[in-house]
């Protein structure tokens, strides 16, 4: 129940003072009673004796008269009942004692016993009356027996303080024993209370007192005390709240340090490691207590340059950031830190320490060097793509020149060729005319050829200038509804759709920037095509779209006679025909223009398709702003 | 005529009742009280019982109403009572005490007594020769000279402790004889006030360390302890003397005693006289004349006491 109080706690004290308190009181106590008690006691006894030896000396008058001593005897025995009495003597006028021993001593006395083993056997009761007066300690009264107005004789009463003395010691042993008892018991209530109403708040509050100096500063007290010790106890508690408030704890700290990925180390003033975490353990290699009191050397690596240039400054300023430095392990390796270093000063600005604080910047000097090396890399393949660019943009130039060249040749050959090409077909057909069935056969057979050759010469012509006139007369690229695009084409159409019981069907089609000319060239070329090269069921086409990025997506398909996959590219050259002039009607500049027109808005063109299985023809257009 | 049939009427009727008076004289009743059942009363009334048979009175004509008190003076105030509603003829008393309760409340009837050690000391009788009322008897008392000079012979003898119990008026007697005697025989004579059995064991063990020897009187506290007195004054080597010779029996070394039986054959010589018509007041009253010393033996074994030759040469009687 009792916590074993610390000797030299207020607690001990308080309960020592207490009991010592209680313990001379009860001494005094004791005392007072012992002598109050004595005083009763011996007060008593004179009463008694003086009534007992009044009786006697009443009841002896007759027999000391009579000189009966038998009777005296009687009376004096029987009055020797007490325990008191150590005797009971009588004497007649003269002096002469005239009773015997054995009525006259108390024999039932305890105390007599001891007083008679040191007398003689011829002792008589004058010898045992002076040992008893010797030896005890007493209180002898001696009443007169009168007759009348003379005195015939006394009777001598000794009565033993014995049990007074015991009875003394008695009622002092059991104020001793019930102080004791009501002082254990006292002294546990009042130790209980004066627990429960200061000690066990005191204690609590030296705990948290403790607590709080190591840096706990969350410490509260939940004890509930009353009065000015719960006061004491909220002013703790609103200290320590306050404190908390104020200061960082030295646990809090502990955490951050721990927490802290970067090295801490503190440097005495003596230049010897005082504290590190465990960041700097780690990453040195070292465990906490191998680095405390090494010198703060150890650390750096050797070709360290702290020395001198970055000390100056700390020295100067209190601090130095942001040194690349190098930290040495245990096993010697050296990596490169990035450190940052603060004098820690004291009362009076007394200078306590250094504070390194450093960060393992090993991948960053890796990566930097990588970087390094990659810029370097890059810088290399730069100059070649550069220089591969003006390649590239001198053949591009060179290609577009070409091109335009060619166009412009294909053009002017085209467009210069028409007028003797013109002259030559309309002079065939005068020869023809006036001529047929004139000359012989041959001649006949031989215009006939030259008048087909001209016209087919005619058509190439106009084929090739068509093809050319896509890119030198194209029109300014503006919103175009491909719907209503489609639906002209398809009128252009009309007489092949009807002839070949065609039918055309599509999505909802997109406004695109385009070229609405080209644009429709484009539909009607293509869905001819299907058109014109169908299978074995009637024309079935549809035209599609969907959104590709900013751009369109234009599908154009058909369930004709389909195209063998090696011929994907080879259908989209100039004058390219996979089949007959009989079979199919036709130069081969269709697809070749749609390519033209295709590529001229930006986009591309191809064809997925497996012969008999139909074709379908794609070609894409960019968004806005991507031409 | 009338007158002859009246007389010869009135003389049948007188033969009548003196023939019934004569008989009813033959018819004697004798009350008889012991203080209590000591060997002693029991052997002085054998011995008064066979002097009245001598005389005349022995039963069945006299008829013995024996009471015993059983050492209880109220008991033996209640058969008092019942022996004054009685109407005795006479009334025997064994003992000092039965004796003294008696003759307190009875006047009117003889009374004889025996083994009263001192009948004028113990306010029996007013006088040895006579006694001045209606008791008489035979006493147990010795002459104190032979007691002394028996105790003489052990020389060691200088205190005698006399146990004896206060209201027991022969033991008192004795108490007093011997106080009387004691400065003609240096010896100190120390009275021991008995009245409680416990007493014995309290007082005993210092008497016996002070004194030579013990006188026990009859009193019936001393009587009923004697054994455990008689022990322990043994183990402590203290000679025990009496004047009753049941104590010599139970235990007590020496005693210079009255006989018993001649006791009580004294008293039933008394008792005839006076169922003859004698008043007893005209009866001396008579010590035993036979009286011897009786010795212990076994006490004397027991307590390795050495005998002297000239006591044994006055011994009478030994207990083996």
């Amino acid at each position: 129940m009792f916590r074993k109080p610390y000797k030299k706690s207020i607690r001990y004290k308080f309960l020592k003072e207490i009991f010592l308190i209680l313990f001379v009181g009860t001494l005094v106590l004791s005392t007072v009673i012992a002598v109050n008690e004595g005083k009763m006691l011996r007060q008593s006894l004179v009463t008694k004796g003086k009534s007992f030896a009044s009786y006697i000396a009443m009841l002896s008058q007759e027999p000391l008269i009579m000189k009966d001593s038998i009777q005296l005897d009687s009376i004096v025995s029987e009055a020797n009942k007490d325990e008191d009495i150590m005797y009971i003597v009588i004497h007649d006028a003269q002096g002469t004692l005239v009773t015997s021993q054995y009525a006259s001593i108390n024999y039932q006395s305890p105390r007599l016993k001891v007083i008679l083993a040191g007398l003689s056997k011829e002792s008589e009761v004058e010898d045992i009356i002076a040992a008893i007066r010797n030896k005890e300690s007493n209180t002898e009264l001696s009443i007169p027996i009168l007759m009348g107005t003379y005195t015939i004789g006394k009777v001598t009463i000794c009565m033993s303080q014995y049990n007074i003395q015991q009875q003394i010691v008695k009622t002092v042993l059991f104020v001793l024993v019930l102080n004791i008892m009501v002082a254990i018991v006292l002294g546990a209530v009042v130790f209980i209370v004066s627990r429960q109403i200061i000690f066990d708040p005191i204690t609590e509050l030296t705990r948290a007192i403790a607590r709080l100096a190591k840096g706990d500063l969350s410490t509260r007290i939940a004890v509930k005390a009353t009065g000015e010790v719960q006061m004491l106890l909220e002013g703790f508690n609103q200290m320590a709240g306050d404190l908390n408030k104020t200061t960082v704890s030295k646990d809090y700290l502990d955490n951050i340090i721990r927490s802290m990925i970067n090295m801490l180390i503190v440097v005495s003033p003596d230049e010897k490691i005082i504290r590190t975490n465990d960041a700097a353990c780690r990453l040195l290699g070292y465990e906490e207590e191998e680095l405390i009191g090494r010198p703060a050397e150890t650390i750096f690596g050797v070709e360290s340059p702290r020395k001198d240039s970055w000390r100056k400054t700390l020295l100067a300023d209190d601090r130095v950031g942001n040194i690349e430095e190098s930290y040495r392990e245990k096993n010697g390796r050296e990596f490169p830190v990035l450190l940052s270093v603060s004098v820690m000063r004291g009362d009076n600005n007394l200078f306590r320490g250094t504070v390194y604080v450093a960060q393992d910047i090993t991948e960053r000097k890796r990566a930097e060097e990588a970087l390094r090396q990659s810029e370097k890399e890059l810088k290399e393949q730069a100059q070649e793509l550069e220089k591969e660019l003006i390649q590239r943009r001198r053949v591009e130039e060179e290609l577009a020149r070409s091109n335009k060249e060619l166009g412009q040749l294909a053009y002017v050959a085209s467009h210069d060729l028409q007028e003797p090409l013109r002259m030559v077909t309309s002079y065939v057909q005068l020869l023809a005319r006036r001529y047929r069935g004139k000359l012989d056969g041959d001649a006949d057979e031989f215009i006939a050829f030259a008048v087909n050759g001209a016209a087919r010469m005619q058509q190439l012509i106009n084929d090739l200038l068509t093809y050319s006139r896509v890119g030198t007369r194209g029109r300014e690229f503006e919103p175009t509804d491909c719907e209503i695009i489609l639906q002209q084409s398809l009128k252009n159409l009309q007489i092949a759709v009807e002839e070949k019981q065609a039918i055309v069907s599509h999505d909802p089609l997109p406004t695109v920037m385009a070229d609405h000319v080209q644009l429709g060239q484009l539909f009607q070329n293509l869905i001819g095509n299907a058109i014109k090269f169908q299978g074995p069921e009637p024309p079935h086409v549809h035209v599609s779209e969907s959104r590709n990025g900013n751009g369109w997506v234009f599908s154009v398909r058909d369930n004709g006679i389909g195209i063998a996959p090696e011929y994907a590219e080879r259908i989209f050259g100039i004058f390219q025909r996979l089949h007959s002039l009989e079979k199919y009607p036709g130069t081969g500049i269709g697809l070749a223009v749609c390519k033209k027109i295709v590529e001229h808005h930006g986009g591309r063109i191809w064809v997925e398709s497996k012969p008999g299985k139909g074709a379908t023809f794609y070609f894409t257009l960019p968004g806005k702003g991507e031409q | 005529m009338w007158i002859i049939k009246k007389a010869v009427f009135s003389a049948v009727v007188f033969l009548i009742v003196a023939l019934f008076s004569i008989e009813a004289q033959a018819q004697r009743k004798i009350g008889v009280l012991m203080f209590s059942e000591e060997a002693r009363y029991i052997e002085a009334f054998k011995g008064t019982k066979d002097k009245l048979r001598e005389g005349g009175f022995g039963e069945p004509k006299t008829t013995f109403i024996v009471e015993q008190a059983g050492a209880n003076k109220a008991r033996a105030a209640e058969l008092v009572q019942k022996f004054a509603a009685e109407k005795l003829d006479l009334i025997i008393t064994l003992g000092t005490s039965a004796t003294l309760a008696v003759s307190r409340e009875i006047q009117d009837v003889p009374i004889v007594f025996s083994v009263v050690y001192d009948p004028v000391d113990a306010g029996i009788a007013k006088g040895w020769e006579s006694s001045g009322n209606n008791t008489t008897g035979s006493s147990s008392k010795i002459p104190m000279s032979r007691l002394t000079e028996s105790l003489k012979h052990f020389t060691q003898v200088k205190r005698l402790a006399v146990l004896y119990t206060t209201g027991e008026k022969n033991s008192e007697s004795v108490l007093k004889d011997l106080q009387r005697t004691e400065a003609n025989y240096k010896i100190k004579v120390i009275p021991v006030r008995l009245t409680k059995i416990e007493e014995v064991n309290q007082l005993l063990p210092e008497v016996l360390r002070t004194a030579d020897a013990v006188y026990v009187t009859g009193s019936n506290l001393v009587d009923s302890q004697v054994v455990v007195i008689a022990d322990m004054a043994t183990k402590a080597k203290v000679i025990t003397i009496t004047h009753l010779d049941d104590l010599v029996e139970k235990g007590v070394l020496l005693g210079v005693c009255a006989d018993a039986y001649s006791m009580g054959q004294l008293a039933g010589e008394k008792a005839v006289k006076i169922l003859k018509g004698v008043n007893p007041s005209s009866i001396p009253i008579e010590s035993a004349k036979k009286s011897g010393v009786i010795l212990n033996m076994k006490t004397a074994q027991k307590g390795q006491f050495q005998i002297p030759p000239n006591l044994m040469k006055t011994v009478t009687r030994t207990i083996e």
